[in-house]
Order: C-alpha cells, then structure tokens, then sequence
C-alpha cells in the first residue's frame, strides 16, 4: 500500500494528522470520520481518537472534531472527484478505493417508493482498510481437495472472523493451482465488491491468474450468469443463504463445477437450522465444512466431511 | 539596384503588416474557436458524465482528443492530475491547467471566470444537479462564443485594411 496514495483520500487537515499520528497504515483497521464528531481509528489493539496535535488518546471526547467542510473534501478525494460515478455504490452505501479499500457511507436517504434513489448530505465515513492475508489459506486448502479435485465447501463463521479473508486466500491458491491441485478456472460473484476489492472493474486484490469476477449484482444472478458466460471449474460467492439463492446453488451443485461458499453462523448445528441450508446440509450436497470461531480471526474450529465427521481437530 | 532595396524593403514591411493583421485576427478567430469547442466539451462531457458515468479523467481524456484548440492541452493536463489523486481541490487543479495552458490566449476576464466556474458544475456530486449546471454553463459559453463570432466579424476585416493601411503608411514613409 502506497502511504501518501492512502492519504491523498483524506481532506489536507485530517491528512496532516493521520500523518501526525504515525499510525501504520499497514496495521490500520478502520478510519472513522464523522460530521462534527471526533476522528477516530480502529487498530488491531483497539480504538483511538486523534487529538489536534495528531497524538492518539482513548478518550473519544479529546479527539479531533471533524467538519463538514472536511467530509465533503475527502468525499471529492475518495471519488476521484467524480462521486457521480458512484451514484449505484452510493445507492448501496459503499464504495470501493485503489487499494481494494472500502468507503462506506452514511446520511440522508432519498426514497423513490421503496428504492433509494440517492443519498445526501453524507456525514459519517467508515474507511476499511483492506488487508489481503496471502497464505492464510494454507492450512485449510490440503482437507478441502480429494483425489486432486475440489470439494465443494461451506465456510462457516460469525461476522468478522475472517470468512472473507479465508475464502480470498482459497480463491487466489485455486486460481493458481497449489500442490494439492492444479489451476482451476474459478467464477467468483463479489455482490458486495469485498472479494476482489475492485477499482473501475480491475480487482485490487489478488485472486489468482484464472479468476474472473462478477460484481455488484445479486448472487443468484451472478452466479447463473458465470455458469452460461465463463464455464468457471469451481464457483467462489460470499455470504450464501439469502432467498433467491436456492436455484442458483443447485445449478452450481449439478453442472459440475466446484462451489465454496461461506455464510453467517456459528456451527454446523446453526447452519442446519436454517431453512435453505439446511435442506443442502441433509441432502449432503457440501462435502467440506470449515468452521471458523469467535476468538482470533481466522481460528479454525473445526474441517469436516459431509456426514459432519471431523476431518481435522483444530483448536 | 537602389529602387531594386527599396522595393524589398517596402515588401517587407508590407508583409509584417499583413502578418501582424493576420495574427490579430487569428487570435480572434482562436477566442471564439475556444469558446465554441468549449461549448461542444461540455455538450460531450454532460453526456458522459451523466448519462455513461464515465468518470473525470477518462471523460477528459475522451474530450481531449476531438479539440482542435488549446483547451485539448487544458483537459489533457487535467486529466493527469485527476489521475495523480494528488489530493488537491478539483478547482486548483482545473484554474492551474486553465492558467499553464491559455495564460497567453486573450481571453477577456468575463471568458477566465466562466472556465474558473466550470469545476462547480462538472464535479458536482449530485447527478441531476450536475445535469442542470452543465447545462447552464453550456448555455453560457454559447453566449460568449456568439459574442466572439461578433466581434470576430466585426472586426477581423478591420484587422486586415488596418494591417494593410499601416503597411502602406510606413512604406510611403520610409520611401
């Protein structure tokens, strides 16, 4: 990551004391700019305000108070002043940076019916730094091949435990082939632009040689799309579950290609209460599961096969 | 061999005058060039920034390459520093390419302030807004470059007989 690339995405104030502050983009979770409200950063060892003088402190009240003035500069900066462009990204309340970082946003929606048509006086910006773990999936990829071919697999993880990052790390391993197997030709459905952290369609992050990536739209859709289009081996999408989804899945299930997935939960007891994965789960279309757990991101509870039996014990 | 200079000379001069009567009249020409492909610019980019979502440096760059004028170079510079995300306010970034580019291209005050205001329009956040002021900045350089192919008739002709005057004046009076 380019620090003053970084940087330049903030109004000069809150530049000067992001500067001022030290901290290591590197390590940087979350920078939080509110309207009015004090500039706070979310480290992996907690949350900091940033004081006038570019010191950190833990006490909120202390920090520097941002403007509105400041919010708009930056917005302009984000945007590559062309926040037009991101009317639709707007729409859904985030937008993707160089880098692969994520900019969400908040303020004044305007309805039309029950669609948003814009939104407004923006006043509260969440800058998630993106933060691709190249080999995370190292321990995990050896139990989710057999006889060199892909299993299909489930990650399962409550939010913020690293199911993304996992499935990103698999997803650039398959895509280049490992020794476990070889390149595959993997169709990943990013709905949410987190996956491959893409700036004006080219992926800020690395998913491998063989990967191609449908963004931005719903993943039922998505996923047929690259089915018909692409001919992807393996099928790679985030958060799986929603209603339209069930088609969508079976297709990938019966059409021969590979499908790893992850979704919100907790175990594999959680997952099979759920209406439509449940019903995967007890026609053992998965045959991995990899379960992550609330502890440290990216701590493997548990891999196991598709009657639910331990392929590892982790811990 | 004496009349033989004398005629040389006289031809000369005559030739500057005429040249600088031409360059006169060329800068007209060039004023209300500008204004006209300014016109056209934003015409191109409202369709692209509002209707195609292009974003500024490709758009620019887009502009770039149809201009016949030095606002090609103005855009062009734009363009690069927009890409640079050098973190700098969009309307220092368009004033100095305005500035490094057209310093010398006589436009009047009123002319500058419309290219310093264009920024407000083309970087505006919300898209029906951003329609509605390029709109209006469109309608105002059509304005201005009605007013520049005025001037242009008026007084391109007057350029040349008062080149082509002035050349004989001071033929007769060195002769």
């Amino acid at each position: 990551m380019r620090e003053d690339a970084f940087y330049n995405l903030f109004a000069l104030r809150i530049r000067e004391l992001l500067r001022e502050s030290r901290v290591n983009p590197e390590t940087l979770q979350e920078i939080r700019l509110r309207a009015d409200r004090p500039l706070l950063l979310r480290c992996p060892d907690g949350e900091y305000a940033v004081r006038g003088d570019g010191t950190l402190t833990t006490d909120a009240a202390q920090g520097y108070r941002a403007t509105r003035q400041e919010l708009d500069e930056s917005l302009e900066y984000i945007a590559g002043y062309s926040l037009y462009a991101f009317d639709e990204e707007l729409k859904r309340g985030f937008l993707t940076v160089p880098g692969g970082h994520r900019v969400g946003v908040a303020g004044r929606l305007v309805m039309e019916g029950d669609r948003v048509q814009c939104i407004r006086h923006i006043s509260f910006i969440n800058v998630r730094l993106a933060h691709q773990l190249i080999g995370c999936a190292d321990g995990v990829l050896p139990y989710l091949v057999e006889d060199g071919e892909i299993c299909h697999s489930l990650i399962i993880s409550p939010p913020g435990c690293g199911k993304t990052t996992l499935l990103r790390d698999l997803i650039r391993q398959i895509s280049d082939g490992s020794r476990y197997a070889g390149g595959r030709c993997v169709g990943v459905v990013d709905e949410r632009c987190e996956l491959a952290g893409s700036y004006q369609g080219i992926p800020q992050n690395d998913l491998g040689a063989r990967t191609d990536v449908l963004e931005c739209g719903p993943k039922s859709a998505g996923m047929m799309m690259l089915l018909r289009s692409m001919s992807p081996q393996v099928m790679a999408v985030d958060e799986i579950g929603g209603p339209g989804d069930g088609d969508a899945l079976e297709q990938v299930f019966h059409c021969g290609c590979k499908l790893i997935a992850t979704v919100h939960g907790t175990s594999l007891e959680d997952i099979r209460r759920k209406p439509l994965l449940g019903r995967l789960v007890a026609e053992r279309l998965f045959e991995r599961y990899v379960v992550l757990g609330r502890g440290k991101a990216g701590q493997i509870l548990g891999i196991y096969d598709g009657d639910g039996g331990s392929v590892i014990p982790c811990g | 061999m004496r009349i033989a200079v004398k005629l040389l000379g006289a031809c000369c001069v005559m030739a500057s005058a005429l040249l600088a009567g031409l360059a006169l009249e060329q800068r007209l020409r060039c004023r209300w060039q500008l204004m006209r492909e300014m016109r056209d610019v934003l015409a191109f980019l409202e369709k692209e920034m509002t209707h195609r979502r292009t974003p500024m440096e490709e758009a620019f760059r887009r502009a770039a390459a149809d201009c016949h004028t030095r606002l090609g170079q103005v855009l062009t510079r734009a363009a690069k520093e927009v890409e640079a995300r050098g973190g700098r306010p969009f309307a220092a970034i368009w004033r100095e390419a305005v500035d490094g580019c057209l310093a010398d291209g006589g436009l009047t005050e009123e002319e500058l302030r419309e290219l310093y205001d264009v920024p407000a329009a083309l970087s505006n956040a919300d898209t029906v807004m951003q329609q509605t002021c390029m709109e209006r900045c469109r309608q105002r350089f059509e304005e201005l470059a009605g007013e520049e192919a005025e001037i242009f008739r008026e007084k391109s002709g007057l350029c040349r007989r008062l080149a082509a005057a002035a050349g004989i004046f001071l033929v007769l009076l060195l002769l």
